[in-house]
């Protein structure tokens, strides 16, 4: 958009720089979410964000449980 | 973007409709739009940032309420409705967007913005935009978080040259300024969202940990240290409002000071005559007594003066008196002596009878000395007398007084001169500046220290506040991992949640620094270039900016420069803003109000080089004294592609008149 | 001849003195401690510039108030012997006595010059004008 660096492509960066391991979908999910609504007047992407976050929550559960 | 069309309705002094047509060529990308001050450039600035943003911003960033933006004749008329439509380019779409207002129906005079019905239309190559998405379409064109650096107010420039000369501020001034440029709003609204969702996410593990009696003493801690974090963003956004209350109250006394300046300046020369009016006064005083003083002494003085030359004739006359008797006594002497040969005749050397004709010769002188002698016969209580007269004339002393008298007289007329002097300036001042409350001033000024030491006391505690804050956001995440670790919290899903969120936010956090120092590094070159095309000095190679924001010009050593002429500001500023701007944005217009006010003669002619290559699209509101049509426009005439002026039909109303 | 024990003023002079005593010394409210003359300051000057002019002062056309004891307006003598030494006493009138008539004379003429002037001219009166 206005910059020349991409912000998603610097989180990714990061993650892998700092070790965190992050799922990366998971980051792309959520950078997309704000981007597409980051100038909205009444944003809704707290909710949006906390329902992707649950989703993985749940799906690690599982996974520690099996 | 580029700007294409600008109809203006009702908006500010511009009654009715305006149309603007802006420059589309290439190179004949710069409008020009003359205004003397005063008659609506700012308001032109205006309507295109309500355009675009629904907000125009008076002095000190406020924002202008509705009912000031409806033209006054047109709102006396009755005619509340006022709108801006904007036509421009981006990315190869049309864009068209009007916003309006018009008072509410049930309103009969508005005065809040709440008395206003606001709409907005969109279209995109010509396909209507739904009103939802219409904010977020223009921000993707142009952001609102940058509009100030292409819609350039005369207060921005003056506000970079102020916060570049007030070196202590400086780095945190700029670093705010760049990071609004240029912080990416996608990474700062998950940042912030992360940090409340993890705020949420802790508080349900700390309520599961409750049951885990492990963890449940370190569940009781963080339950306290939330509202303790609760409590502390209460108390800094209490303080925060303070800060702009206070902050308000300045900016309102600072207007009314500077309007007082010449008058606080004078009433300062007043201070000054009158004490130096007050200290000839004591002198004169001073010398009145000394004067009377010598004035009790001054008779004898003039008896000394009025009996010297009889004092002198005396002395004179006794003289002669004492070399009589003296004389006197040699004649005498000499009779005596005369008369003993007479008596007896006989001459001491041979013995012998002194003969007749010698003895005749004897007594003839004998007659001859005693007559002499009768002459100088002085009575001896003359010279007494005289001498007598003489000391008790003597006692007469003299200082001089008489003399010194006059020396003080002269001296008081001249001090007396410079009274008047004095009082004749002073009558002239207080002429001047009657009217003014000076005391006022006075007041205001004091006031306005204080209020910038309780400010500063604010900002003080603000920033204290947001560190315990911070502090404990650290401990309550150290807790959180203890919390993760002990026995039993492992697989529960309120730690991979919390785990989840942690990292989401650092990692969202980091990319915000990391970005914002590439951008950084970006501004600065973009900055440095046009520093070195605009500065006068060639010794000056490019403009630093350092870790903590501070701006450096370099030379051509590489060595920076400590000290900086006036001039230099003005050009650090502007070479500033043009790399903020051509690091926020691709491309895009500007629009400069009076750009060149305050520019020395030797940078002007830089500056109107370099301006046409500062955008695609240049917008110039300038006033008649500013630009030199003799000498400037020859710099840059064949890159002008539209000309207005700005015609004053009265005090209230201007209109916009092509003039090329 | 006998000299008197008090000479003075005739009441007209004696007022001019009075109006003199307030044009030389400083405002009443003046707070410090200042210098202020006294009549016998003006009196002694008035008649030391008669006998440095040689003046001839016709004699007192009123009565004198005599309220000056000469004891205390000349104790050296000093007027005295002056006007004795340079002999410009006419013989008809006592040393002092033409000392009281140089005074009514140099007031006069001092209070003159205050009305005509606005201020005394020191300068004219003391400067040497040899």
């Amino acid at each position: 958009m206005t910059h020349k660096s991409d912000p998603l492509a610097v989180l990714l960066r990061l993650n892998s720089e700092l070790g965190m391991n992050i799922d990366e979908s998971l980051i792309e999910e959520c950078y997309q979410v704000q981007k597409d609504h980051q100038y909205d007047k009444d944003r809704n992407t707290v909710t949006k964000i906390q329902a992707i976050v649950e989703e993985r929550v749940v799906e690690k559960q599982g996974s520690n449980l099996i | 973007m580029k700007l294409q069309e600008l109809t203006i309705y009702n908006f500010m002094p511009y009654k009715g409709e305006q149309k603007i047509e802006f420059p589309q060529h290439e190179t004949q990308n710069v409008m020009l739009l003359f205004g003397d001050n005063m008659r609506g450039k700012t308001s032109f600035l205006n309507s295109i940032r309500w355009g675009f943003y629904g907000l125009a911003l008076g002095r000190h960033l406020r924002e202008i309420p509705r009912a000031n933006l409806v033209n006054s004749i047109a709102a006396a008329n009755d005619d509340w409705s006022m709108s801006i439509m904007l036509k421009f380019t981006h990315e190869n779409r049309q864009y068209e967007l009007r916003r309006q207002i018009d008072k509410k129906n049930h309103v009969s005079v508005p005065k809040n913005d709440g008395d206003f019905n606001e709409s907005i239309g969109l279209k995109i190559d010509n396909e209507v935009i739904t009103g939802d998405l219409i904010v977020n379409e223009i921000n993707q064109v142009t952001p609102a978080e940058i509009s100030r650096f292409f819609l350039f107010d005369g207060e921005l420039l003056q506000e970079y040259e102020n916060l570049l000369v007030e070196q202590s501020e400086q780095g945190d001034k700029i670093k705010e300024h760049i990071e609004q440029a240029l912080g990416v709003p996608a990474l700062v609204n998950g940042r912030n969202e992360f940090t409340s969702l993890l705020k949420d996410a802790r508080r349900i593990q700390t309520r599961d940990a409750k049951n885990s009696s492990d963890a449940k003493m370190y569940a009781e801690q963080q339950r306290v240290n939330e509202s303790k974090q609760t409590t502390l963003e209460k108390d800094i956004k209490d303080l925060e409002i303070q800060q702009r209350d206070v902050q308000k109250q300045i900016d309102d006394i600072e207007d009314q000071l500077k309007n007082t300046e010449a008058v606080q300046k004078k009433k300062h020369t007043l201070d000054v005559l009158k004490r130096e009016r007050e200290t000839i006064e004591t002198q004169l005083a001073y010398d009145a007594d000394e004067q009377r003083e010598l004035f009790q002494a001054a008779w004898k003085d003039v008896l000394f003066k009025g009996v010297q030359p009889l004092v002198n004739s005396l002395k004179n006359k006794r003289d002669s008196l004492l070399n009589a008797t003296k004389a006197k006594a040699v004649l005498d002497s000499k009779i005596t002596d005369l008369q003993k040969s007479l008596d007896d005749p006989i001459c001491p050397t041979c013995t012998q009878n002194i003969p007749q004709n010698e003895m005749n010769v004897i007594e003839k002188k004998i007659i001859e000395l005693k007559a002499e002698a009768e002459l100088s016969h002085v009575d001896i209580d003359d010279v007494t007398a005289i001498n007598s007269q003489i000391d008790k004339l003597a006692k007469i002393k003299s200082s001089n007084e008489g003399s010194r008298i006059c020396e003080l007289v002269t001296k008081q007329r001249k001090m007396q001169v410079s009274i008047i002097k004095i009082e004749t300036e002073l009558d002239d001042i207080e002429e001047e500046i009657r009217g003014f409350d000076t005391d006022q001033i006075m007041r205001q000024r004091e006031k306005k220290d204080r209020l910038g030491n309780q400010l500063f006391k604010l900002e003080s505690d603000i920033k204290d506040t947001k560190g315990l804050l911070s502090k404990l956001g650290e401990t309550q995440a150290h807790i959180s991992t203890l919390i993760s670790k002990s026995t039993g919290s492992q697989g529960q899903s309120s730690t991979i949640r919390v785990n989840l969120y942690q990292d989401l936010e650092v990692l969202f956090k980091t990319g915000i620094d990391d970005l914002r120092d590439a951008l950084r590094e970006q501004v600065a070159t973009y900055a440095s270039n046009a520093f070195s095309e605009l500065t006068t000095e060639k010794t000056y190679t490019g403009l630093e900016i350092n870790k903590s924001y501070g701006l450096s010009i370099v030379d051509h050593t590489g060595q920076i420069l400590k000290e900086r002429s006036a001039g230099a500001e003005q050009i650090v500023a502007l070479s500033l803003i043009d790399g903020l701007n051509k690091t926020a944005r691709k491309t895009g217009p500007i629009v400069m109000d009076t750009p060149l006010g305050r520019l020395d003669p030797k940078h002007r002619s830089n500056v109107l080089k370099y301006l046409p290559k500062m955008a695609d699209q240049v917008i110039l509101l300038v006033h008649e004294g500013e630009i030199d049509p003799g000498r400037d426009l020859s710099n840059f005439a064949e890159r002008i592609g539209a000309r207005y002026q700005i015609e004053r039909i009265s005090a209230t109303e201007s209109q916009i008149v092509r003039s090329n | 001849m006998n000299e008197p024990n008090r000479i003075g003023l005739t009441p007209l002079a004696a007022q001019q003195l009075d109006e003199l005593l307030v044009e030389l010394n400083p405002d009443l409210d003046s707070k410090k401690e200042t210098v202020k003359l006294i009549k016998f300051d003006i009196y002694r000057l008035a008649v030391a510039l008669g006998i440095k002019e040689n003046k001839n002062p016709p004699a007192l056309n009123d009565k004198s108030n005599a309220v000056f004891r000469v004891s205390e307006l000349d104790p050296d003598k000093t007027l005295f012997t002056v006007v004795e030494c340079l002999d410009s006493c006419p013989k008809e009138t006592s040393i002092y006595g033409y000392i009281e008539q140089l005074a009514e004379q140099g007031i006069k003429e001092f209070h003159q010059h205050l009305q005509l002037r606005g201020e005394l001219p020191l300068t004219e009166y003391l400067l040497d004008k040899s």
